[in-house]
Parts: structure tokens; sequence; C-alpha cells
């Protein structure tokens, strides 16, 4: 059995909004193994980047967690200090966003960029840190990393951007790195580089990835295993291969028919009818229920159904798989 | 051929002011030099990454830019219906806060009847609601009740209300969630069904242009690479970009990353190519005579055309 | 058409229901309805003739008679500033009205469609902005001559360049807005576009600066009163009752005081419920503020909260 790295237990969060308190998160339990790519997937409002920000406990001021608890490494997350915390960030378990040019600091050059977190988590300064920094930006297959080391992020194409804050967020070798739609503002071609950057990375070094992403087909490239989530919930999980194999909850199978591909012949898309639900008062029971055609009257919309195991590591949870 | 647009020679620059004070504009060009045909009845996707030049394209052909050089032709015009219609990206932005469901996709109708208040409006309005699936009573709603994906419902109800020859729909799905996605694409194509409206799909989603389009042209830094019938394009795509683009799409399989055509970045001169091929630098197949003549047309095979100095001198 | 009304209720009160949700937000409110209330209802809230002198009552002090006294020539005190809030309200509307309809004016112009003659325009208003705005003033007021009238144009003159630059700041991302690029595609006319899709969504931004700006008028019209170009005597005006009092301020200082304090409260008034207004109309803060409704019992206005409807 390999140790556990990150687990997540039974984790509700709820947000304070101007409509209601939203229950963003629902009892929801995962954990991430040591060398292990998990990808969280699923729809906007499904909590895939609420439940990476509570790892580190960076969620804004109005959001409670009502229950549950994390382990990172067997200590508890949620009982550190914000101290302690700061330490953790950045260092054991580092995070690469969205839009590289809102996380790197515009009014200093991409080197200071990444010296600043270097001096910060393992306090090397001065020409050490220059040379560590420079390394980094080799690491990441930035042409020129000297020249770049004192160039301003601006004058850096998007794709460039996300190498250099791949670069931070690797420098202090973290055991675990949170990748949260870290592709998605990039176009393909760079996309695709940058997924195999850290693909490479990943496997020359002792790093867990949790990939969060709304790109089904990115998941399935790159991680061992998957999670979907939809409105708050986890819906399935398992290996990736068992799961877009045999995609065992209705939301999966239907999810897996929406994404038009350029792999598909001219088939018509399955649609799923409606919107996803809002989070203030969100439906009872499974939380799919409002749009889903199997639903059971009665057993769906009242409780959430129980863990059903389909193979050794495949989950999903939907009352259709036990009646 | 009908062709309803016919699109020669033309060019978008865009002024560049350099950040020193006094110092020399350039120009970036972001169309440059497009030949272009839309026939009517197609639905013509048209892909490319950030900085291509697509959305530019969309907006020349709907004149809301004015070219720089070149020509745009329309024809097969008929008074009482909309030239050209559009569905745009950001469904938030789209729709005037202000008016309601009704006189947002009235606003077209008084427009080409030229009346202020027709009678019967309410009737062809109720049934294009209807036709795109919404509801009677969601009429008289402001658009913040919605949804992003009944928000484009509503956008695509304005843009056919008024029987435009065609439609340009700049990325139209990439603000919304797969599985509404889905929905709209499945609207847009039972409303094209076999009708004579053409469609002028941007993307930068080659799934979704795949899904809907017949034909798909490939822009490459503001020109166009190769256009294709829409099997054929995946089949046997000619131009070295189409291939390295269509080789970076992700597709939900188990061979992982494996199948990623990777091509060196060579360090090439770009001024130095300045007259020749656009992706000279980039190019795995390049030949000599590409660094001094853009490439021209060439045609493979019927309907499948390529700008590509390589591929034309191969089948020679 | 009968939802359309419902719905622009519901906003409405949704909009009424913010503001009163804030302690600023109801002293705003409050202030401003007692002064409407003063302005309609003057000839019944006021004790005695604004306009009735008689010199044998001259500068007596507050009294159970006369509640905040008599001026120099013995007129009572309270029902000059009940009257004086006509002055007041009259001069924050017209100089705000004029100043958002001039102002409205230029900036749609200027921005749409834009291009050359729209920054000539804005210059040209850049221009008034760059006048000392109460210099600029008292210098137009006294060309025309002093008279109320005379007093509005000065001010308006002074007022529209502000709301031109609003109107237009606004008008410039509103016309890269989507739904004015679906009324281009329609070749709209120009006039159709401003009025049809720009001006709607720069209201409420008007409105807001214009509440906050209301209070700012009156102030400067109390001013020009104070330096006599504004309101005549025997007029009842804050400013000219300022004015007046000047003189007799060490011996009599109730003359002074409550015109002063008159003018002071209605002025926070107008600010505070600006303010608030800001806060209800910025689509942005009402998604994120978190909402805590007050309890109105603790105002000790029990019922407030049902009459106004939830």
């Amino acid at each position: 059995m390999e140790e556990k790295l990150l687990e997540v237990k039974d984790l509700s969060v709820a947000f304070n909004s101007y409509l209601g308190v939203a229950e963003v998160l629902d009892r929801i339990s995962y954990s991430v193994d040591e060398n292990q790519w998990l990808g969280i997937a699923g729809e906007s409002g499904c909590g895939k980047t609420v439940s990476a920000f509570s790892l580190l406990k960076l969620l804004p001021e109005a959001a409670m967690i009502r229950n549950g608890e994390i382990l990172f490494k067997g200590e508890s997350i949620l009982d550190k200090s914000e101290r302690e915390m700061r330490k953790l960030r950045g260092g054991e378990i580092s995070i690469v966003f969205q839009e590289p040019q809102s996380a790197l600091n515009p009014s200093k050059r991409v080197g200071e960029n990444i010296v600043e977190s270097l001096r910060l988590h393992q306090g090397i300064r001065g020409e050490e840190a220059k040379r560590r920094a420079i390394q980094m930006l080799d690491l990441v297959k930035i042409p020129q990393p000297r020249v770049r080391f004192s160039q301003f992020p601006h004058e850096l194409s998007g794709g460039m951007q996300q190498r250099v804050c791949i670069a931070i967020a690797l420098a202090c070798h973290p055991s675990l790195l949170i990748a949260d739609e870290f592709t998605t503002s990039l176009d393909v071609t760079t996309q695709q580089e940058i997924l195999k950057l850290v693909v490479d990375l990943q496997r020359q070094s002792t790093m867990s990835v949790l990939f969060i992403t709304h790109d089904l087909a990115l998941i399935s490239e790159c991680c061992d295993e998957l999670i979907i989530m939809y409105a708050g919930q986890i819906m399935e999980r398992g290996k990736v291969d068992r799961v877009f194999r045999n995609p065992s909850h209705p939301y999966t199978r239907l999810l897996l028919n929406a994404i038009p591909s350029i792999s598909r012949k001219d088939e018509k898309l399955n649609s799923i009818d409606g919107s996803v639900p809002g989070l203030v008062n969100p439906p009872k029971g499974c939380r799919f229920h409002t749009r889903c055609k199997q639903k059971i009257p009665g057993r769906c919309d009242v409780v959430f159904p129980r863990e059903t195991a389909i193979d050794e590591t495949h989950r999903a949870w939907c009352h259709l798989l036990y009646t | 051929m009908d062709s309803i647009v016919s699109i020669r020679g033309l060019k978008k620059y865009f002024p560049v002011k350099s950040e020193a004070l006094f110092g020399k504009t350039t120009w970036n060009k972001a169309i440059d030099g497009i030949d272009l045909e839309i026939q009517r009845g197609e639905a013509l996707g048209v892909v490319g990454e950030s900085g291509s030049g697509k959305t530019t394209l969309g907006k020349l052909i709907l004149g809301l830019h004015a070219p720089t050089e070149g020509t745009i032709d329309y024809r097969g015009h008929d008074t009482g219906r909309m030239q050209s219609s559009v569905v745009f990206q950001d469904p938030f932005s789209s729709l005037n806060p202000r008016q309601t469901v009704f006189d947002i996709v009235k606003e077209p109708l008084e427009s080409v009847r030229g009346t202020r208040r027709g009678q019967g409006f309410r009737q062809t309005i109720l049934d294009i609601l209807n036709l795109v699936g919404l509801s009677e009573e969601q009429m008289f709603r402001y658009p913040h009740e919605f949804s992003g994906g009944q928000r484009q419902r509503i956008a695509i109800a304005r843009a056919i209300v008024a029987k435009p020859l065609f439609i340009v729909f700049d990325e139209p799905t990439s603000g919304l969630d797969v599985s509404v996605q889905a929905q709209i694409l499945n609207l847009l194509k039972e409303l094209k069904g076999n009708s004579d409206l053409s469609y002028v799909f941007i993307s930068h989603n080659i799934g979704v242009v795949k899904y809907i389009c017949s034909r798909i042209a490939v822009m490459y830094r503001g020109k166009i690479v190769e256009t294709s019938g829409n099997q054929e394009l995946f089949d046997n795509p000619l131009h070295p970009y189409s291939q390295h683009l269509l080789s970076a799409v992700p597709v939900i399989d188990e061979t992982r990353m494996s199948k990623i055509i990777e091509f060196e970045a060579k360090a090439a001169d770009e001024a130095a190519v300045s007259n020749g091929c656009i992706y000279y630098s980039k190019c795995p197949i390049r030949r000599d005579i590409c660094r001094e003549k853009p490439p021209q047309r060439f045609d493979a095979t019927e309907g499948h055309s390529v700008y590509c100095w390589a591929r034309e001198l191969d089948q020679r | 058409m009968k939802e359309n009304w419902q719905l622009r209720g519901q906003e409405l009160r949704r909009t009424i229901r913010i503001i009163l949700s804030t302690p600023a937000g109801i002293v705003g409110a409050v202030i401003v309805v007692l002064l409407l209330a003063c302005v309609v209802f003057a000839p019944f809230l006021a004790p005695h003739d604004p306009y009735l002198v008689s010199i044998e009552n001259k500068l007596r002090p507050p009294s159970s008679e006369q509640w905040l006294g008599t001026d120099t020539v013995g007129r009572d005190v309270l029902s000059r500033i009940i009257y004086g809030s006509r002055y007041s309200l009259a001069s924050g509307t017209i100089v705000v009205g004029i100043g958002i309809i001039v102002g409205s004016i230029v900036g749609l112009l200027a921005a749409y469609p834009g291009g050359r003659w729209g920054e000539l325009i804005m210059r040209f208003t850049d221009i008034f902005l760059a006048f000392p705005t109460m210099l600029l003033a008292i210098a137009l007021a006294s060309t025309l001559g002093p008279s109320f009238l005379n007093s509005m144009i000065a001010i308006s003159i002074v007022y529209w360049p502000k709301y031109a630059r609003l109107v237009y700041g606004q008008a410039l991302s509103i016309r890269e807005r989507d739904y004015v690029k679906f009324a281009e595609v329609l070749k709209e006319k120009p006039v159709k576009i401003r009025m049809g899709h720009i001006f709607p969504n720069c209201s409420s931004a008007l409105v807001v600066q214009a509440t906050l700006d209301f209070g700012d008028a009156i102030l400067f019209f109390a001013a020009l009163s104070f330096v006599g170009l504004g309101a005549q005597p025997p007029a009842a005006d804050w400013g000219a009752m300022l004015a007046f009092a000047r003189k007799y301020m060490m011996l009599s200082w109730w003359t002074a005081v409550f015109p002063g304090i008159a003018i002071f409260v209605t002025v926070m008034g107008f600010n505070l419920l600006g303010d608030s207004l800001r806060d209800a109309l910025d689509p942005q803060l009402r998604r994120l503020k978190e909402f805590k409704p007050i309890r109105f019992s603790w105002l000790g206005i029990p019922g407030l909260r049902k009459a106004i409807g939830k």
C-alpha cells in the first residue's frame, strides 16, 4: 500500500453570498498518492477549484468550512496557523493558475519573480539564487534563460509566462503541484507543449499533480486517476482508462457523449437538458437528478447514493448501480 | 457554384504605436491577403489560434471593420431580409441589459422592415423563441435572469429572426459548459438543416468546427493556409501547420502523450523570411523557394487547396 | 406589457432594500425624505409667514414661541429655513438637470462613433474643466447680473462638463460591447445606437453621480447667494440668510447657525444617499457583498421593513 500524500475526508464548504448560503462542496472525499496525477474534472460551479483552494486555505472570507478534514502527509491542514500555511504554500504544495499574467508580478523582472520565491521558502539569496533561477528557466525549456531572466513578464508570450509560473512552482521541489486549469488560456499547440513539459518534469521527480480542468481529453492524456464532479459532489472516480472505457455514472456517460471531438464521425451530440443548478438551495439527494433521465423518484431526490465499487479503484455514486 | 460572399486580396493592418514618444508606427498585419468564397447554404469553419486573425476576418465580413486593401462582394441580397448577422462569444456582453428579450429580438425585425411597430411582430418573435427553446413567459424578462446557455439562445434568436443570408458565429460556445455547449451545437445544426442559410463558424475548438461545418479553412498569422472539405482535412491534412495543429488537439483515448508531433522551433531570422512563407521558421518540410516567394494557392484535389510550395512541388 | 412593469418594480424594491440595509443609507434617505416633505408642505409646516417683517420682534433668541428665534427684521428663522428648502431643491434640480442633459448630449456625441470629432469635442470640454469652478461661476453670475435665474445659468455652465466626461467615459466602454456591434451589423443609425443602447446603460452611473452632485450643487448655490449673486432679498434662501446674519453673528448666533446646519444636513443627506445608491446599483458589489439586512427594530422603527416589502 502506497502512502497517501493527501487525504480529504468528508469536506463540506459553503459560501455566504448575496443570494444566500451556497453549498459549494458537499461531503467530498478523495486522496492523492505519492507520484500520482489526479485529475478533477467538471463543469463550471462543480467545486473543483474550491476543493483545490481549500487545500491551501486560500478560500475567500465569505467561505465557511462546514465539515471534514484535510490531511497532508498525515498532518491536518485545517488546524495549521496562517504562518505555517505560508511556509507550506509554494514550498511543499505549489500551485499554477490559469492566468499566468495575473500570477506574475508585472513590475518585477522574470528573474526577480523566481528569486523572491526561492528567498522566501529556501532562504537562498544573491548569486546562488540567480544561478538557481536561471537553472529553473532552463529546466522549463525557456530558450535563452539568461536573457529572459532580466526581461519583464509582459515581454513574454502567454506560453512563456506559464513556463515561468511552472518554474516558480517547482523551484522549491514541492511534493504536490496543484494545476488549476493551467493550460486553458493557451492555444492548443502551446497547451500541448506545456502539458508535455509538466509530464516530463513530473517523471523526473517524486511529485504528485492535482490537475483541475474542464477538459476531459486533457485528463485522458496525462492523468492516472480522475474524479468527476458535479455541483459540489463527486459522481465517479477511478483509473482514467477504466472510467473512459466503462463510465458507470449517467452523468459521466452523458458528458463523454457531449464532447465534440475530432475523432468522432458525424454522430449527434448527446446534450444534457437544463443547466448546472445554482448552489443556493441545491437539489436534494444526488444533485444531478434534476437533469438525469434515469432518475428514480423518491430515491435520487432524497438521499445521496452510497459508494459502489466497480473494480478495485473505480467507484461511482449512483442509485442505479445497486437496484 | 453560387457564392454569396466573395473575398479578394483582403488585408487589414492595425497601427501599433511605438512606446517611444515619437516612435515609428508599425503595422499589425491581422489579415494579410485572403481570398475566400462563401457559398450559399454551406457551413464554413474558420479555425486558427489566437492572433491568427480569424475574429478580424469575421468582423471584416460583417462590415464592422473597413479593409485596408482588397474587396468583399456580397451577392444575392434581397430586401426584407438581413444581409448578414452575428452571434458573439460572450453571452454576457452581447445582450443589452436594459432590454427585454422581446425588445432584443424585435430590433432586427424593425430594422429590416423599416417600421417601428408592425403587427405580427409578437407572433414572429414568439415563434422564433419557441424554435430556439425559450417559452412565452420568458419573453419579457431581462438578460440577467438567464443562464449563459439561455442567453446564447436569445442571441441566436436575434440572429436568425430577420432571415439573414449568412450568420457569422464568433466562438459561440467557448464560454459555455460542455453539456450546454452540446445543446447549442445541436440547436445550430438543427436550425441550419438543409436551408440555404450559410454559416461562417469561427472557433479555436476544432472538435466543434468539425461537428458543425461542411468546409474548413485553417488560418495562421493572417493568412489562410489550407481549405478543405470537413472529413478530408482530418484524413489528409496537407499543410505542415494544419498537421501540427491537428496533432495537438487533445482527444480522449489511452495513447497518452504519444501522438503529439514535436517540431523543433528552428531559430530563424524572421525578417529574412518576410518575403517568403509565414510558416518558414517552423516548417519541417521547407525548401529554399519558401524563403523567397510566398506560396500560391495549390488545388491538391477538388475542393482541397493548400498554400504550400513543398506540396505543390511534390505533386508536379 | 404588464410583466415589464412588474419587473421594473421588483428591481426598484430591491434597490431600495439594499439602500436601507446600511445606516448611512437610512440616514441619507430620511434626510432627503424630510427635505422633500418641507418642500411640498412648507405652508403647513412653517409656523409663521417667512416674509412677515416685524421690527419690534427683531433678533429674538429661540423660544417656545419661535423655536429658532427671529432675524434682523423680526422674521421667523424656522419658517424661513422651511421655505428655504424650496430654493435649495430647485437649485439642485435645475443645475443637475441641465448638467445631465447637456453633458449627456455632448458626451454621447463625442464617444460614438468617436474619431477625430469626438476628440475635439472632449478637448473643448476639458477647457471648461480647467477653470477653477467657483471663480468661473462668480464671474459668469456677476456678468449676467445677480438673480436666481442667472446664478442657475452660471452654475450649470460650470457643471455640464463633469457629466460630459462621465458619460463619455461610460460610453467609451459600452460602445465596445457586443450588443452595440450587433446594432452596427444591422446598420442602425448612430442616433438610435446612442439613445437605444449606450445611454440607457450609462444611466445608473448618471443617477449616482447626480445624487452625489445634488448636495454639491446646493452648496454651490448657497455660496453664490452668500456673496450676493444668487437668490436676492427678501427671498428665504439659506445662503442669503447666512450672508445677512454674518454681521450679527456674535450677538445673535441663531440667525447664522441654523441656516448653516440646514445646508450641512441637506448636503450630507444627499451624499450619504448617493454613496449607498452607488453600492446598490453596482452589479459587482451587489453580487459579492455579503448581504446582511439590518434589523429595523434596532432603529426603533418596527414594521418599516414590512412596509417596504420583502
